[in-house]
């Protein structure tokens, strides 16, 4: 059986996808994640679509996460418009995969590659605008994304994939004191 | 075979693996009503609180020490 013993987070290393990285031995749990990381994930890579990193553990990769630009589009909301341009599309990043190897589940490697994609995010919003953190979540993952405090839209919640948002905005804004610094 | 085919069917002598195509990520999200409204209450009035202020302390720390 396993090991459920937590992995420090000192000893986690994460590295962008190559060609030479061994990614032959990686099994989650879903064979989705498995065949995007095996046949799709170099190929977007080419194709600028979205970028994959490895999480590795004493040189096995353990977990993956992959980003993508995306975009939230607001409908128009009922009633009195706001006077003057209201933007009704916001800059966003997509968390389009996350997945940890089944023989390391429950050792705090979602968590942590999940922490590091927000601390990613922080850098990339210093150089370019966006705000939110969106994710599709398995179903059976959904607890995880509203322990760490994401915002369930409703619309999707009955789907295979449920989506939710993260607000970044305090991210930046904690780490500069002052939100007035804007 | 063409490209899309051989994703799906790859062929080794005499025995064939199928793997199914990983789903294709959607890029845009559409917020509509009350979802919408909910959006917009919080980009206009963004909440925080310790456990959120905690979380993107330990995401900084985290990302600090692995930069790629």
């Amino acid at each position: 059986m396993p090991s459920m013993e937590k992995i420090p987070f000192c000893e986690l290393k994460i590295r962008r996808l190559s060609y030479r990285a061994d990614i032959k031995n990686f099994c989650s749990t879903n064979t989705d994640l498995n065949g995007f990381l095996r046949d799709d994930a170099l190929q977007a890579h080419k194709n600028m679509t979205s970028i994959t990193y490895l999480c590795f553990w004493k040189g096995t990769v353990v977990g993956f996460a992959t980003m993508a630009a995306a975009t939230i589009e607001v409908k128009q909301i009922e009633g009195p418009r706001i006077e003057g341009y209201t933007p009704n599309t916001y800059p966003c990043i997509k968390l389009a995969r996350l997945a940890v190897d089944k023989n390391y589940s429950g050792r705090d490697i979602g968590p942590y590659m999940l922490f590091w994609v927000m601390g990613k995010f922080e850098k990339i919003s210093r150089e370019i605008g966006c705000r939110y953190l969106t994710v599709d979540s398995k179903r059976e993952s959904m607890w995880f994304y509203e322990k760490y405090d994401f915002v369930l839209v409703e619309k999707t919640k009955n789907r295979p994939h449920p989506t939710f948002y993260l607000d970044m905005y305090l991210a930046r804004a904690n780490n500069n004191k002052s939100i007035t610094s804007y | 075979m063409d490209k899309a085919k051989a994703s799906y069917l790859k062929i080794h002598g005499y025995c064939i693996e199928v793997y199914p195509m990983a789903r294709p990520i959607d890029l845009k999200l559409v917020l509509e009503e009350d979802d919408a409204r909910i959006f917009m209450d919080g980009f206009n009035n963004p909440q925080t609180s310790k456990k959120k202020i905690e979380m993107f302390r330990m995401a900084r720390s985290i990302y600090k020490d692995n930069q790629v």
